[in-house]
């Protein structure tokens, strides 16, 4: 295996964990940001470089974007409905789980790295959408999810061009957007980003 | 050039409404400009103009023209409407967002940037379902429509990736995968039975001037995407796909039934759009249930009408409520003598999503059923499928009745003149210009109704005219799908 998608992969795990145990939310943009920006390297290959600087950029502009919604409301969020520790353990079992059906794949243009990082990435994307109840958490894991299907474009053998890079970028931009406009105006409505039924503030609930 | 110009107005104007909305009548009039300059761009744009990124290009079909201008008049239309009733502030930035992504998406020839992009429009679009008061209930709403669009689009992604051009896996059991994979993540998009709660959540809970962007333009374009992958994807080598086909038409023609019936049972409007958008999306899925080419244009037909027809419904409805402040029908006695126009307006969306036999939507619906289903089973899908003119003939019974309180304290279409001293002209102090400015202002002041529903007529007829053929819908939707690859020779 090269060293370079291993130690990417490695990354974008590490990246996942973060995002999915912290219940700090601007660790949790840290935490998506490493897994976003380490995620080019595990597909394997070096990617076109002003590809890649078009997509680094949306990226960051994506984090900043996040972190500014975090900021504009309430930096603590609630712990995810499954337990970090325990989102963690299914996220390494699918990297796992990816890294073996990649291996046994009948055709040498399939990538095993790749396809473990993005069933791994899907994993960690659907956990938190389903089991996260705050605007920031759902926000991450669509873009978990959506940079885990670009992944396994190349991961199945399939062209990894300009035109999908360049859309990855726009969309997770664009999926930014969206969370932290309702970060902002959902933090207008109760100060913070949970989505769940409970007393606006500590003020209304005494 | 044609398609880098439309793509820099989307951006243009997306940006220049963002920066202005801090200034609401700014933003609504940079956005109104934004919108008609789209629409007149994406008119004049050739076919076959071409945009290369990278080993892809962005080819703009005639369909891809026919599909851009339609939403952009339509949106246009429902901008104004919009501020008739008050204004969505995010709405134009939205619109335009999510018109440039959509543009892309409908363009490209690269399937799985196609779905990505179609995803980011999705996503801009939702912006437009907050504004104003915002509660708990309207944010979870969008949130969950945000969660709906991101997983369904994923899903899609995942699907190309799987099945793409050169796929690895082409046995008749990984092709059934790939088409289930879409067929769920276009049950998600657009709200089929058991998937449906979200999208019916939406459009009854959210600002009603959203449901067209994000709950119709929005949806028929990824599945205008989707289908086009379908309509590409390799046979498998061996074996065919009759139990996929199976289980994605039986979805359908529950989502269609169960839709249909909570329609003829509600009495709230926005609720009975929530649900037609339902049963719309089943006769979407009808699509990929079936196995004849003959389905895809039919299916792209079908998908321009229902973005047509819905977006004039809402519209009425939005003009209903303003003008006598109920959507429920049995609240709206006599609405029909004080609102005639939003009365042609309703007829016509329902010629334009239903229609009669010989015209586009009513062929093209036919055409899926039967294909997806057979006969005598297809002519009961279409019947089913009718049944939501039973309450719009209800609506239409208790139009006619003597008005009721609400109607009857309510505004009508009948223009107000303006007051003896407003009208008359001061020559010694203003000029012809000001004048003509300052009853225009004073007209839309007082004659808010009146405006609101001959906006909506307008697109009413307009959406006819497509449906009857106008802009040749039949030719471009039996051209080339999105995502098919580079044109030959370019």
């Amino acid at each position: 295996m090269a060293p370079i998608p291993v130690a990417a992969a490695i990354l974008v795990l590490l990246g996942a964990a973060v995002t999915l145990r912290a219940t700090h939310g601007r660790l949790t943009v840290v935490g998506l940001g490493v897994a976003l920006l380490g995620l080019p390297l595990a597909v394997g290959g070096i990617p076109d470089p002003l590809v890649l600087a078009f997509r680094t950029v949306a990226i960051l502009l994506a984090l900043l974007l996040l972190d500014h919604a975090v900021r504009r409301t309430t930096s603590l969020i609630g712990p995810i409905h499954l337990g970090g520790t325990t989102e963690v353990a299914i996220v390494l079992a699918a990297w796992l789980l990816g890294l073996i059906l990649g291996s046994t794949m009948p055709d040498a243009r399939g990538a095993a790295i790749a396809l473990a990082t993005a069933v791994a990435l899907g994993t960690a994307g659907l956990t938190l959408q389903w089991f996260g109840h705050d605007t920031l958490r759902r926000g991450c894991g669509a873009m978990f999810a959506l940079a885990a299907g670009a992944t396994a474009v190349p991961a199945f053998g399939g062209a990894e061009g300009a035109a999908l890079e360049l859309a990855l970028a726009g969309t997770l931009l664009a999926v930014a957007g969206a969370t932290a406009w309702l970060a902002v105006v959902g933090g207008r409505v109760r100060h913070d980003l949970e989505l769940a039924d409970r007393p606006r503030d500590l003020r209304d609930a005494g | 050039m044609a398609l880098l110009a439309l793509l820099v107005v989307a951006a243009a104007g997306a940006a220049g409404t963002f920066l202005a909305r801090g200034r609401a009548a700014m933003a609504a009039g940079v956005g109104i400009a934004a919108l008609a300059v789209f629409a007149v761009t994406a008119a004049a744009m050739p076919p076959d103009a071409t945009l290369s990124v990278g080993a892809a290009q962005l080819v703009v079909t005639p369909y891809a023209r026919l599909w851009l201008t339609a939403a952009a008049v339509a949106l246009l239309a429902v901008e104004v409407v919009s501020q008739v009733h008050g204004g969505q502030r995010d709405l134009p930035f939205a619109a335009l967002g999510g018109l440039g992504a959509a543009a892309v998406a409908l363009t490209v020839t690269d399937a799985a940037a196609a779905v990505l992009a179609v995803t980011a429009a999705g996503c801009l679009g939702l912006v437009a379902t907050l504004g104003g008061h915002v509660t708990m209930p309207t944010l979870r709403v969008s949130a969950d429509g945000l969660r709906g669009v991101a997983v369904a689009g994923a899903g899609a992604v995942l699907a190309v990736a799987w099945i793409g051009d050169d796929a690895i896996f082409l046995s008749s059991g990984a092709v059934a995968v790939g088409v289930l994979l879409m067929a769920a993540a276009l049950a998600l998009r657009l709200g089929a039975v058991p998937l449906h709660v979200p999208l019916a959540r939406l459009v009854e809970t959210a600002r009603l001037v959203a449901v067209p962007l994000a709950a119709a333009w929005l949806p028929a374009t990824f599945a205008i995407v989707g289908l086009g992958w379908a309509q590409l994807v390799p046979a498998p080598v061996a074996g065919d796909l009759a139990g996929p086909r199976l289980i994605v038409a039986l979805v359908a023609v529950v989502t269609i039934a169960a839709a249909s019936v909570v329609e003829i049972l509600d009495d709230d409007l926005a609720r009975i759009l929530g649900y037609g958008l339902v049963a719309d999306g089943g006769f979407v899925l009808l699509a990929l249930a079936a196995a004849d080419p003959a389905v895809w244009p039919a299916a792209r037909t079908w998908l321009l009408c229902l973005a047509l027809s819905r977006t004039v419904m809402t519209l009425a409805i939005l003009g209903l409520d303003g003008a006598h402040g109920t959507r429920r029908v049995r609240e709206l006695h006599g609405w029909l003598r004080r609102t005639p126009s939003l009365g042609i307006a309703l007829a016509a969306s329902v010629l334009v999503g239903i229609g009669l036999p010989g015209m586009l939507p009513f062929e093209a619906r036919r055409t899926l059923a039967v294909l997806a289903v057979g006969e005598p089973l297809g002519a009961l899908v279409l019947i089913l499928g009718a049944l939501p003119l039973l309450p719009l003939a209800r609506l239409a019974w208790v139009g006619v009745q003597v008005p009721g309180p609400a109607v009857a304290a309510g505004g009508s279409e009948r223009p107000v003149m303006p007051p003896a001293d407003a009208t008359k002209p001061s020559t010694a102090r203003l000029a012809g210009a000001r004048t003509i400015v300052r009853r225009a202002a004073l007209a839309w002041q007082l004659d808010r109704v009146p405006i609101a529903s001959a906006v909506t007529g307008l697109l009413a007829l307009a959406a006819l005219a497509v449906a009857l053929g106008v802009g040749g819908l039949a030719e471009a939707a039996a051209g080339r799908p999105p995502g098919a690859g580079p044109t030959p020779g370019l």
